[in-house]
């Protein structure tokens, strides 16, 4: 159970492979990447897992390892973590206790059908919205302010 | 000391009869009246005590005797003995037990303050104390019948920050009362003059032109009114809430004791609402209205008196009336209320409760008492719906008695020539106004007990009496070294029912002691006395040899850290629970404090990582996660002295041995009381403090206390086969 040096950290891809991460020289195959705070502080405290998920450590600042141990960390968040960026509500329609939304995304458009809305938006800081539909997938305005007027006011009467 | 009660005359002459020369009722400190005759009949009785004596009188066939006299020097100790229905007096003196005196619950209070200062003046040790005990602040009874006069007068306190708009806001409503008394007159004007005689036929267009402004300037007034208002009101109920949530947070855990959470929140969520209702749709109304019953009292008598005399007939009565339902009605919704409140405490307990049911398979008992409750609400809610609405159609009855007779005697006049058409319609006109706000204002009869009884109950809970944050002889203790001391102590409850005896330990800076018992021996009592969740009857608590109750209780509660059997933790992240005890920590102290809870591991392994929710009550996290998320908020916490009351549920071995190495952690170097379970902390635990019936029957460590076969080798052999155990040891 450590706390990982950095500089001590190094991580490399081999033909599409799931990482290998080096720690002082000690290899681990196939590791999983994790946040600790995911939602709260996205860009630190990375955790690494072994094959066996088993934990390995953390590393608190991933912006001091090497570049390209700094890029595989990117690049294996954004594949373990399928949050969709919402950029435009299209529409918001309620019928008979559930809600469905129309929205743009940075990964396309899509609906997304609401059961519970109180459960279902949680502002985690002010403007920033996660939603979470009744299949569990999620979505995440990063700021509210930065959408259009109309997107703003139809998400406004929700919370 | 005041007298708790008025001594009755024929009393005041007799104490002195039974008390030595040169003592006499002017030496009395203070009486208590009880409901009690000695042979158990319901007749009054009375203990009354002076400087140097305590008598007892008791009252049969109106005449008063004398049925003890005793000298508080030769009172050895005082008890309360709980009987069923009933408690008794007892006194101590010269190993004798007295009987002094028996009395029902309904004075149980007087009492126990009665027997408080009796003991104060006696002494511990039975010496007699002639300081006067200081009597406490008198907490406001909220249920009295002048509370209601009272709770008026809070609800103007509320009012008076925001005093100014509120003038405003009914100089507003006044205005638009006055213009409502315009238009009759206008209309008679028309009818007499430009109608019938035509002698200002010209002023049609103008007539109805300012007929016409005092409508839309009435409606102009109106919705500034009306909108003020309602911006106060909810200012005001937002203020009422604001209170309310405060002072639960400051109550002391007694007062938790007592009361349901599912009866605080109808108070939060309910009752609180009412000040808005009183301040918006009552107050306004009845300035409005009875402001137009004034001015047009004042018109009509002006148009003709002997017609508005008959209109003022009903007025009596309807008055008369209004008084009795409010008596009446209040009764009902007395009822609503507490059904309400038992409503919700029935959902709330079922709901919290669902798992435990469900493996009982009693979701349909559940259901079943659950819609009993439902049915309790629907007959009361019915009861006061079918009464209101019976009274209110009798009441508008009684106000159209006065229109009918204006008709007839209007309708003489006008046949007569003694009066216009014009001024009759203009009477009617008015008579039809006349009666809406009476009837409106009898109409608020069933308001003023829902408001009042919803009103007075939130004023119970702000007004009572919260945890004592700073004493006034406050020893500021910044930095506890650990050492703690109890000194005698005893406590219990319920007054004069003891739950702890004699409690006494001296622990040193980073001693850890584990305290074993049966349950009910008083283990848990004395963790919270230790955090002062009460106060002790008798005897002291002492940290680096200052009494507890001599410190500010937040610098106290902040040195000492608690790990509960179940902990609770709050519906937030598992960020947001570790930081619990310390906003400040920084992301990296909170991982640290995981990592030595050993708890990180499963944290980052959820999807969320730290920024998981835990759900209501830590629901979402397993037993032994939940336990290790305490573990880390209180190393967080990072406390002087720790308390732990370990789980005695079974967990899996591994999930066990991560908990003991994480409490390992946590204990270092902390003062550690532990109410022990597990074997390994009985053994690690440098002395062990067995408790008996809330007494200290054995102290010393796990191998001494073994050797000794007393009760701690008893309860040990009751856990598992202490041959075994010591097998291990060796």
């Amino acid at each position: 159970m450590s706390i990982l040096d950095p500089a001590a950290v190094h991580l490399e891809r081999r033909d599409d492979q799931p990482p290998t991460l080096s720690i002082a020289g000690d290899l681990f195959f196939n590791v999983k990447i994790r946040q600790a705070f995911p939602l709260s502080q996205e860009s630190r405290y990375i955790t690494f897992f072994d094959q066996e998920d088993e934990y390995l450590g953390i590393v608190a600042d991933p912006g001091a390892c090497d570049e390209e141990t700094g890029r595989i960390i990117r690049d294996e968040i954004e594949w373990r973590y399928f949050r969709p960026r919402i950029t435009r509500i299209v529409e918001m329609e309620g019928r008979g206790g559930t809600s469905l939304f129309s929205v743009e995304t940075d990964r396309g458009e899509v609906k997304i059908p609401m059961r519970d809305l109180r459960e279902g938006m949680v502002e985690l800081s002010p403007g920033r919205i996660l939603i979470t539909d009744e299949n569990g997938n999620r979505y995440e305005i990063p700021d509210l302010d930065r959408l259009d007027r109309r997107s703003r006011r139809l998400i406004r009467r929700l919370i | 000391m005041p007298l708790i009660n008025k001594i009755p005359s024929e009393l005041t002459r007799l104490i002195p009869s039974g008390l030595p020369a040169g003592e006499d009722h002017g030496d009395l400190l203070f009486a208590c009246k009880t409901d009690l005759a000695p042979d158990g009949r319901i007749d009054e009785s009375m203990l009354a005590v002076t400087r140097r004596h305590l008598v007892v009188a008791t009252r049969s066939g109106g005449a008063w005797t004398l049925t003890h006299t005793l000298s508080l020097a030769a009172i050895n100790g005082l008890t309360v003995e709980p009987l069923v229905g009933a408690s008794a007096l007892v006194a101590e003196v010269d190993g004798k037990s007295i009987r002094l005196l028996r009395y029902t619950h309904a004075v149980a209070q007087d009492m126990t303050d009665a027997v408080e200062s009796l003991l104060h003046l006696i002494g511990p040790d039975g010496s007699t104390d002639h300081t006067e005990p200081v009597a406490e602040e008198p907490v406001p009874d909220w249920s009295s019948r002048e509370a209601h006069l009272r709770t008026f007068g809070r609800l103007w306190t509320f009012c008076l920050p925001h005093w100014r708009k509120l003038v405003i806001a009914m100089v507003v409503t006044v205005a638009a009362s006055a213009i409502d008394l315009l238009p009759p007159y206008l209309t008679m004007i028309l009818v007499d003059q430009v109608l019938v005689d035509q002698s200002m036929y010209i002023w049609l267009p103008s007539i109805v032109a300012l007929l016409a402004v005092s409508r839309i300037v009435h409606t102009g007034v109106t919705i500034i009114s009306g909108r003020m208002l309602a911006v106060l009101g909810d200012r005001l109920a937002y203020d009422a809430r604001s209170e309310l949530l405060n002072v639960l947070q400051l109550l002391p855990l007694k007062y938790y004791d007592m009361q349901q959470t599912g009866g605080l929140m109808a108070r939060i969520a309910r009752d609180a609402k009412s000040i808005h209702y009183f301040w918006i749709d009552f107050a306004p109304q009845v300035v409005q209205q009875g402001l137009l019953v004034i001015g047009m009292t004042a018109v009509l008598f002006y148009l003709n008196w002997e017609l508005a005399l008959l209109v003022l007939i009903p007025i009596p009565a309807i008055i008369f009336a209004s008084v009795h339902i409010k008596r009446y009605l209040m009764w009902f919704y007395g009822r609503s209320w507490d059904s309400w409140a038992t409503f919700f405490e029935r959902v709330n307990d079922a709901l919290a409760g669902i798992r435990v049911v469900k493996i009982f398979a009693q979701e349909k008992r559940q259901s079943r008492d659950m819609q009993l409750e439902n049915e309790k609400v629907f007959t009361a809610e019915r009861n006061i719906h079918v009464r209101s609405r019976t009274v209110r159609p009798l009441l508008a009855f009684l106000v159209s008695v006065g229109g009918l007779l204006v008709l007839l005697y209007g309708g003489l006049l006008v046949q007569s020539n003694a009066m216009t058409v014009g001024m009759l319609v203009a009477f009617l006109l008015y008579l039809a106004m006349f009666y809406s706000p009476v009837q409106q204002l009898t109409g608020m009869a069933d308001w003023i007990p829902e408001m009042m009884t919803a009103i007075t109950r939130t004023f119970e809970v702000i007004d009572s009496p919260i945890e004592e944050y700073t004493p006034a002889d406050i020893v500021d203790v910044p930095r506890f070294e650990g050492r703690l001391e109890l000194q005698d102590v005893n406590f219990g409850y319920v007054a004069h029912q003891p739950v702890l005896k004699g409690i006494n330990l001296h622990v040193e800076p980073g001693e850890m002691i584990g305290l074993v018992g049966h349950s009910g021996a008083g283990k848990s009592t004395l963790i919270k006395l230790m955090c002062r969740f009460y106060d002790v009857d008798g005897g002291r608590i002492l940290i680096d040899g200052t009494d507890v109750r001599r410190m500010d209780l937040t610098q106290l509660r902040s040195q000492i850290g608690y790990v509960e059997q179940d902990p609770f933790l709050f519906a937030g992240s598992v960020a947001d629970n570790i930081r619990f005890g310390n906003q400040e920590a920084s992301r990296e102290e909170i991982i640290e404090a995981a990592i030595n809870a050993n708890a990180h591991e499963f944290i980052v392994k959820l999807p969320d990582g730290y920024d998981t929710p835990v759900g209501e009550r830590g629901g979402r996290l397993s037993g032994g996660e939940r336990q290790r998320v305490a573990i880390a908020r209180a190393i967080l916490h990072d406390p002087r002295i720790l308390i732990l009351d370990e789980p005695t549920s079974a967990l899996d071995l591994e999930t066990e041995k991560k908990i003991q190495e994480a409490l390992g952690r946590l204990m270092e170097g902390r003062t550690t009381l532990a109410i022990a379970h597990r074997l390994s902390t009985l053994r690690d635990a440098d002395r062990l403090l067995v408790l008996k019936n809330g007494e200290p029957v054995e102290l010393g460590t796990h191998e001494e206390l073994l050797d000794r076969q007393g009760e701690y080798y008893r309860l040990v052999q009751l856990h598992t086969n202490v041959s075994s155990i010591v097998g291990v040891e060796g």
